[in-house]
């Protein structure tokens, strides 16, 4: 299989990192023709983030461009360490940044809207109510400690508008037997100090599909969960996804997760997207060196005996981020040139699979070794 | 090979006082027996409210146990007042799962490092400082770090900073409970390679509390697997990932996700949730959720709904407490 390396994102402007980047930009000359090619035969997704900047203040950019599509009915993956941006980016798609967060630049569509970024506060707060919802680590934020299930999930469904009490009443009946919640009669008028870890989880993700979204957006839905229960949660997003056709945003921290329930999945480091491929060949063809410590780091379960693969250091601070890659302090392959430019992100898929849409793009100098 | 750490038919019940109730037992350790060999890690693992923090600290009695025996270095434990046990603390220590909440928050890191040292006596006030910095270095951090707040560290630091806290009274014993469950893949992973690196160097016993198997795998030489204040099974890390013999083992071995996406099925998720321990089911307590207590026709066997079965090795294989256990006819 030949494989064809072009830059993604324009290069010119940038410092040249040497031979490795005038071989890659030689490389970009000879496809990109075959690259307008790919784009126009894709079907538009269903939400498109394109180049999106957001800091707390000069110097201080905690998201740098980030470039991001999910598909309508797929679970795409956002996985990365702690600090890396991951919840960001699923605010800033929901239109919520803390305060003292600044969207510097960037678009984002979702299907058939403007871009979002230009929208008011009331046009966002409508995308929000129909079309986007979210769901956390922690379910009693989500959940009002005073109301009961019932009542909660049937506001929700009245705030679209057209249902009576009644009927909200037995659409929350219905939303809680769709998340398997058990005992969903009952449950209807319990409060939510009465309920188990898992059951909240569930519950909360039945208040997210009321409003018939699009778009879920999960934020390490279940890390706070014993594995049986995990196991549970991410079955039913699974068949969510299959029986209503919703798309997931899954941020996730466990590779694990990743593997069973997602289609694609994107990788952060400090802010920005350092690989992004279909499920299989990111575990197949991992080729960011982040990637591969990261996967290194997940226990193998084989029973054999025990190896200490961790990442040296951590996750810099955004008020003192590395020159160059912003890996190369942590990056056991780093070339010299790595502390001094900084690399695009080149898409290493070929022709072929970037027609069948299985785009595998990565931001390392090395990444025409594979 | 000897034993440092004997625990024989331990209890814990904690009582409930609820406004519109009668008083009701929670039976948090139930009937508990237990060796650490000196020099391993024993990991106990089990889903939340299983209760493995209760026996963690009865253990160590940071809690009071109802009955039983704990010998350690062939001392009961349960027999020393309260000014022994003070001085036998030293020789065991206890790293937490929330290193935020274990340290001081007006402490600087040095201090908080240095307070064991202190208490105990354990060296003269001029050599304090020194043994701090060497604490410090033992468990990877920089030295310019003591005189932080714990809010000024990441998550992984301050996990580290409990560890040396830990070490500075040079325990024979370390029982950690859940110390990395709050912690990222990457950094677990350092934090579970600097315990392996001190359990060799200290030659230190170490007892691991954790809610997820994949979490001992690479550090444990035994595992405890605990439901409902029970131990269930008990046996060499490699037989427990490679046979399993408790119906509960083998359900929490099957949902930990793995990491290949090739291997994706749709693996029979243990269904329900644990019962609360407030009315734990009778007979074998993992009854209502276990595929095996289930004849062909759906309904129970009655051994698992009537009977309690108690922790039995058999001689071929690991004790199980099960009345059908794999690997066995
Ligand atoms: N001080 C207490 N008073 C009353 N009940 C308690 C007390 N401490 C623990 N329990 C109960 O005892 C049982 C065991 O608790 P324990 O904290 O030992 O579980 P665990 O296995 O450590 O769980 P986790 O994984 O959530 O830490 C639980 O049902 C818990 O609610
Ligand atoms: N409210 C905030 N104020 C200042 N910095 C923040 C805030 N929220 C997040 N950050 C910073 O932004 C970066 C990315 O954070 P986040 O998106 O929460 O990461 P992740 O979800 O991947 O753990 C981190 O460096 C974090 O410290
Ligand atoms: S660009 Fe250099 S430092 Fe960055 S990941 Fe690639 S090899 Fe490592
Ligand atoms: S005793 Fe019965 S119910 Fe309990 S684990 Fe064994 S088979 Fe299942
Ligand atoms: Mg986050
Ligand atoms: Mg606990």
């Amino acid at each position: 299989m030949t494989c064809l390396v072009y830059p993604i994102e324009t290069m010119s402007a940038r410092a040249t990192a040497g031979d490795a980047t005038d071989r890659l930009a030689n490389a970009t000359d000879r496809v990109a023709n075959a690259t307008d090619r790919v784009a126009s035969l894709e079907a538009a997704p269903l939400l498109r983030l394109r180049d999106l900047s957001v800091s707390f203040g000069p110097g201080q950019e905690v998201l740098r461009r980030v470039n991001l599509t999910i598909d309508k009915g797929e679970i795409v993956g956002l996985v990365g360490e702690s600090g890396s941006g991951k919840t960001l980016t699923a605010l800033s798609i929901l239109g919520l940044l803390p305060p003292g967060a600044r969207t510097e630049e960037g678009q984002i569509w979702l299907d058939g809207t403007d871009n979002l970024l230009q929208l008011d506060e009331k046009q966002r707060r409508q995308i929000r109510a129909r079309r986007l919802a979210m769901i956390f680590q922690e379910p009693m934020s989500a959940l009002n400690p005073v109301f009961s299930l019932g009542y909660q999930i049937g506001e929700v469904l009245r705030l679209g508008g057209r249902m009576d009490r009644g009927q909200a009443r037995r659409e929350a009946r219905r939303l809680l037997e769709r998340v398997a919640m058990p005992d969903p009669e009952r449950r209807l008028r319990s409060f939510p100090h009465q309920l188990s870890g898992g059951q909240l989880q569930r519950a909360m993700i039945a208040m997210a599909l009321a409003a018939g979204p699009d778009l879920l957006l999960a934020d390490e839905p279940t890390t706070a969960l014993d594995v049986t229960v995990q196991a549970q949660v991410l079955e039913l997003l699974t068949d969510l996804r299959s029986q209503l056709g919703l798309a997931v945003l899954l941020i996730t921290h466990d590779l694990g997760v990743v593997a069973q329930c997602c289609d694609r999945v994107v990788v952060m480091y400090s802010g920005q997207v350092v690989e992004e491929a279909p499920v299989e060949e990111l575990f197949s063809h991992p080729s960011h060196p982040y990637t591969r410590a990261l996967l290194d780091a997940v226990p193998k379960l084989d029973g054999r005996d025990p190896s200490f693969l961790g990442i040296p250091g951590r996750v810099p601070e955004i008020q003192a981020l590395p020159s160059g890659c912003t890996f190369h302090p942590r990056c056991r392959v780093a070339l010299e040139t790595c502390s001094r430019s900084e690399p695009d992100l080149y898409s290493i898929s070929s022709i072929g699979e970037a027609v069948r849409g299985q785009h595998h793009s990565c931001r390392c100098f090395l990444v025409e070794d594979r | 090979m000897t034993t440092l750490l004997e625990v024989r038919n331990l209890s814990k019940s904690f009582i409930w006082r609820l406004p519109w109730r009668q008083r009701q037992y929670l039976k948090a350790v139930d009937e508990v027996n237990l060796d650490v060999v000196r020099g391993e890690c024993l990991a106990v693992v089990g889903e939340s409210g299983s209760g493995k923090t209760t026996l963690g600290r009865c253990l160590l009695r940071l809690l009071e146990p109802d009955t039983g025996e704990i010998h350690f270095d062939g001392e009961d434990l349960i027999q020393l007042t309260r000014r022994q046990l003070r001085r036998r603390r030293v020789q065991f220590q206890m790293v937490f799962q929330d290193s935020a909440a274990a340290l001081d928050p007006r402490m600087r890191i040095a201090a908080s490092i240095a307070e064991p040292i202190r208490f105990h006596h354990l060296r003269p006030a001029a050599e304090v400082d020194s043994r701090v910095n060497s604490l410090l270095e033992l468990v990877g951090l920089a030295a310019s770090l003591n005189d932080r707040y714990p809010h000024q560290l990441s998550g992984g630091q301050r996990q580290r900073v409990g560890i040396a806290r830990a070490l500075a009274t040079e325990p024979k014993l370390l029982l950690l409970d859940e110390p990395v469950s709050a912690l990222d893949v990457s950094v677990r992973a350092q934090i579970l390679g600097l315990l392996a690196e001190l359990r060799q160097r200290l030659a230190l016993t170490m007892i691991f509390i954790a809610h997820d198997l994949a979490m001992v795998e690479q550090i444990a030489d035994r595992v405890a697997v605990m439901y409902l204040g029970r131990v269930v099974e008990i046996g060499d890390r490699r037989a427990i990932f490679k046979q399993p013999r408790h119906p509960y083992t083998r359900s929490l071995l099957r949902a930990i996700p793995i990491p290949d996406p090739r291997r994706r099925q749709r693996r029979e998720v243990l269904t329900g949730e644990v019962p609360s321990p407030l009315s734990p089911p009778p007979g074998c307590a993992f009854h209502p959720r276990c595929a095996t207590a289930r004849k062909p026709d759906g309904s129970l066997k009655p051994l698992c709904s009537e009977v309690k079965p108690e922790l039995v090795a058999s001689d071929s294989a690991h004790p199980v407490a099960c009345h059908y256990p794999t690997g066995e006819s």
